[in-house]
């Protein structure tokens, strides 16, 4: 079921440099919210706090709070658990080096102990749902990175889907894709924020219009302005905003 | 064609002032209207209709010039709002240059020989919505809602004044006289003043929304 998301008062330091300031912001469920802005400014890293990715990396200092639906996810919160329920999706595709049946295997494998029926059933229905199945029901035991870039993505995002997670991060998951490509996950996008609240980070603005209902302006790492997405394009409130928009930027 | 950015904004500029441009040259025609029909100025009638097909040239330029940046720049916020905004008004503006076009048409066509209390009526009209069209023209290139609002107040009053050529028209109808000859194409050049008016409503409704987002009260996206 979708989920909710929020962070509230969230700052964010690598060592002595402070990437995010003071961002407060609501992500629906079961809707698309498309975070822009220009590189480096801080939504990325952002979009990383969600499922605390960001752990990771030394000197990193995350100060507010990060909600899925009303529980603090930095707040002796199962990072594991965490990442069952707001799955990932990056820029550039990367199927495990292992079957296209066991990427989409690999995550209720390890999250729960399904029969084989039970795995075989997820393995199509996942499938099904990111539109590969017809494509590679034939082939479910060739490797994962004998796939097209298109199809590759679209695998990871099966891939994210089968443990039925309640958010769905994606980072520019079309800026390596051909336009057909490109089309094929913005459809999936939609589709799946029913279930599955999606969040992503593009540069391209005509993506953000096309598939998010709400979207959020970033700027040296602050939330300029967030709004539903046809008001935020057409009468922006904030002046950087507008000029980023209009690229009269700088 | 356009492909740069620095182009693009170029373009975007040009196309403000070609609204302006396009503006004023309806200004004028109805302004030649209202002498051909008051003075009897024939010249300034023909000044509006031989400008009519360069009119015409400039506003298709610009309906392709609106075309062409959503095509190829995908313009949004203020730039979206604008190239929307111009593609609607200029289109209210042809029809009331066409309008303008007509009434001088009809000025050098036939003997208008226009009763005085008429023509003043009709020269009132044609004052009245030159300002209305200058009004709204001005309000898209500054901003300012305030002056776009104005609009809207005026129209009452040219519609006051239409209804009394109207009942004017009737007058000479029933009683016979030598201006009932003409009175159709009287009442037909005030209908066309009146409907000027509308028009001019409709560029105030764009400039409104190109300053706020805001269409009739209806803002984009608010019901998604």
């Amino acid at each position: 079921m979708a989920e909710s998301m929020s962070v509230k008062d969230l700052n964010l330091y690598y060592g002595d440099h402070q990437a995010l300031k003071d961002i407060t912001l609501d992500m629906p469920a079961g809707k698309v919210t498309a975070f822009i802005g220009p590189s480096g400014c801080g939504k990325s890293t952002l979009l990383r706090c969600l499922n605390r990715m960001n752990d990771r990396i030394e000197g990193c200092r995350v100060e507010g709070t990060v909600k899925l639906g009303d529980t603090d996810v930095y707040e002796n919160y199962d990072v594991y658990e965490l990442r069952r329920r707001v799955g990932m999706v990056f820029q550039k595709p990367n199927p495990f080096p292992l079957s296209i049946y066991d990427n989409v295997a690999y995550g209720p494998r390890h999250h729960g102990k399904p029969s084989k029926a039970e795995l075989d059933q997820i393995v199509e229905t996942t499938l099904t749902d990111v539109g590969l199945w017809d494509e590679v029901k034939d082939k479910l035991d060739h490797s994962g990175l004998s796939l097209s870039g298109g199809q590759a993505q679209r695998l990871c995002i099966a891939r994210a889907l089968a443990v039925n997670p309640g958010v769905l991060l994606m980072d520019e998951p079309t800026s390596a894709l051909d336009p057909i490509s490109t089309g094929l996950v913005e459809e999936l996008a939609v589709k799946v924020a029913k279930e599955h609240t999606v969040i992503i980070v593009t540069h391209n603005m005509q993506q953000a219009t096309r598939i998010s209902s709400k979207c959020a302006f970033f700027y040296l790492g602050e939330l300029v302005e967030a709004a539903p997405t046809a008001q935020l394009f057409s009468t922006p409130k904030d002046k950087r905003t507008e000029d980023y928009l209009t690229g009269r930027f700088g | 064609m356009i492909k740069t950015r620095s182009a693009y904004t170029k373009q975007i500029k040009q196309l403000d002032g070609h609204v302006s441009v396009i503006g004023q040259a309806v200004v004028e025609d109805i302004e030649n209207t209202a002498k051909a029909i008051g003075d009897g100025n024939k010249d300034a009638a023909q000044e509006t209709i031989d400008g009519h097909d360069s009119f015409e040239r400039l506003h298709r330029n610009v309906e392709d010039t609106c075309m062409t940046l959503m095509l190829l720049q995908q313009p949004m916020a203020s730039d979206l709002r604008l190239v929307t905004a111009s593609f609607r008004a200029i289109s209210d503006l042809a029809r009331i240059d066409e309008m303008a076009y007509e009434t001088a048409l009809l000025t050098e066509e036939i003997d208008l020989t226009v009763p005085k209390e008429l023509a003043d009526l009709l020269v009132s009209m044609a004052d009245k919505a030159a300002t209305m069209v200058r009004q709204a023209v001005v309000s898209f290139g500054n901003g300012d809602v305030t002056d776009a609002e104005k609009v809207f107040e005026e129209d009452d009053s040219l519609d006051a004044l239409y209804e009394q050529v109207r009942v004017k028209v009737i007058e000479y109808l029933k009683n016979g006289t030598e201006s009932a000859t003409a009175a159709p194409e009287f009442l037909s050049v005030a209908k066309y003043f009146e409907r000027m008016g509308d028009h001019a409503q409709s560029v105030a409704d764009w400039s409104i929304f190109r300053a706020t987002g805001s269409y009739r009260g209806r803002t984009m996206g608010e019901n998604d």
